[in-house]
């Protein structure tokens, strides 16, 4: 029988093995951005992507369609009820835009942490292995998108840019596993705004976890969560999603909230990037209260 | 031929795991179940069995560290994990010659060591945070079954036109 490793392959090995822990010690430090040859790559593989995604989601998409037809008649009659009331709000939201607009005139202020830019895109591939939850889009920063903006879908926040190549970019999903993805987080609630940093999704139950909740604030099932703005990149007043269950921690005086993402993570097909227009003036001291929590 | 068109069929192939494959999930229905396609390392098995093993190590090696610089924010994991998987199919294979059923067999055991090591180094890294048995009956198991499929579909005409490429090898 042969010997599975002659000496020599077994060195080759070692030698790899070496080879493997120096790489994965180089990709795991803080990049800003990924180097020109894989910019590079990244586009080629988005071009032959996108000629595949197309035709197969319209294949899709028509089976979709087929079944989807049998609900139809039943959300058209609620559809109707609905779009009664939101004639109503939509008057309202004009009255209120422009009764802030005026306000904002007068204390000078031009722009707010609302307000952003919009870039509309389209999925062309998703990591195959679900261990890293990408999508890749067709635009990158030949149209302006820059590493870190906020992205989302119809229905709410869905990730945010993590490489960005000269004509495709890929989003890194909230349900993806990141230690360092905090977004700051704000729930509208009876008594005030509640504050907390959304960090880490539940695979199992999926949800998100919203932690750093001081104990005192209460939190009811079924609250709206949105972008707080106070993160730096993030504008403020993106949809998240709705709490479903609260919980003490056990250690700190804190509590974790667990929220159902409003988007659907697995059907996207097209999502907006958005950048907002007011920049940070101070990135520095933005950044260090997160790091002692961290330390603490 | 074989220059060309072995690396672009099995480029193709990696392109359809991440498009074609994505559209079809089980997901979209609200279900658990991972599957993934793997494609490209089916192929390098056969690549490594049939042709021989050095172009599947080579194989296993290229297309790893294209997915790695794609789909990852890492370089090495799958490099290093389709390399070996490689190895060992080739390995393996040696001692045994024969119908689709050793075939099946062989390829099982290659993608379950490349499963397995993928979730393995991932953990070790801290990027994969689920449990052994989750992993084994919502991602291990379906993953298997499923290209358990795909390894029977393609073994007639893939296994004869590797075979008819090797012979071509050995003549020049």
């Amino acid at each position: 029988m042969p010997q599975f490793f002659s000496n020599k392959r077994l060195i080759i090995l070692l030698a790899s093995m070496i080879v493997l822990v120096a790489l994965i010690g180089f990709s795991m430090k803080e990049r800003e951005n990924i180097t020109w040859p894989e910019q590079f790559l990244h586009d080629a593989v988005g071009w032959t992507q996108t000629v595949f995604y197309k035709p197969a989601h319209f294949v899709a998409g028509f089976f979709e369609t087929v079944i989807e037809m049998k609900d139809i008649y039943e959300q058209n009659k609620v559809l109707k009820l609905q779009l009664n009331d939101y004639d109503l709000l939509a008057s309202r939201v004009k009255d209120l835009k422009r009764e802030n607009e005026t306000l904002r005139k007068s204390l000078d202020k031009k722009e707010a942490l609302t307000d952003y830019k919009v870039w509309q895109a389209t999925v062309v591939g998703r990591s195959p292995d679900r261990w890293y939850q990408t999508v890749k889009i067709n635009k990158g920063h030949q149209s302006g998108i820059k590493p870190d903006m906020a992205v989302i879908s119809a229905d709410g926040l869905i990730g945010k840019v993590d490489k960005v190549s000269p004509f495709h970019s890929s989003i890194e999903l909230i349900s993806s596993h990141d230690p360092s993805n905090r977004i700051s987080a704000v729930v509208q609630g009876e008594k005030g705004p509640v504050f907390g940093l959304i960090q880490g999704y539940d695979q199992k139950q999926k949800v998100l976890l919203m932690k750093m909740i001081p104990i005192d604030q209460e939190l009811k099932k079924g609250q709206t969560v949105t972008t707080s703005g106070l993160g730096g990149i993030f504008p403020k007043g993106l949809e998240i999603g709705k709490v479903v269950k609260v919980e003490p921690d056990k250690v700190e005086p804190t509590q974790t909230a667990y929220i159902e993402p409003a988007a659907d993570l697995y059907d996207i097909h097209h999502l907006m990037v958005v950048d907002r227009s007011m920049q940070e003036v101070n990135v520095e001291y933005e950044d260090k209260p997160v790091e002692e929590e961290e330390a603490s | 031929m074989i220059r060309f068109l072995l690396p672009f069929l099995t480029y193709l192939l990696f392109i359809i795991e991440s498009t074609v494959m994505q559209v079809f999930t089980p997901q979209h229905m609200d279900n658990d179940t991972v599957l993934i396609p793997r494609l490209v390392m089916i192929m390098i098995g056969f690549i490594a069995i049939y042709l021989s093993p050095t172009r599947g190590v080579v194989y296993g090696m290229v297309f790893g560290l294209l997915y790695d610089l794609i789909y990852t924010d890492l370089i090495g994991v799958y490099m290093f994990s389709m390399g070996l998987t490689a190895y060992i199919t080739a390995f393996i294979a040696r001692f045994f010659h024969g119908n689709i059923f050793v075939t099946l067999f062989i390829m099982l055991i290659g993608l379950s060591t490349f499963e397995i090591m993928v979730y393995g180094l991932y953990s070790l890294i801290g990027i994969a945070e689920v449990a052994w048995e989750t992993f084994i009956y919502q991602r291990y198991l379906p993953t298997l079954l499923l290209n358990g499929v795909f390894v029977v579909i393609v073994y007639y005409p893939l296994r004869k036109w590797l075979l008819d490429l090797s012979a071509g090898l050995q003549e020049n």
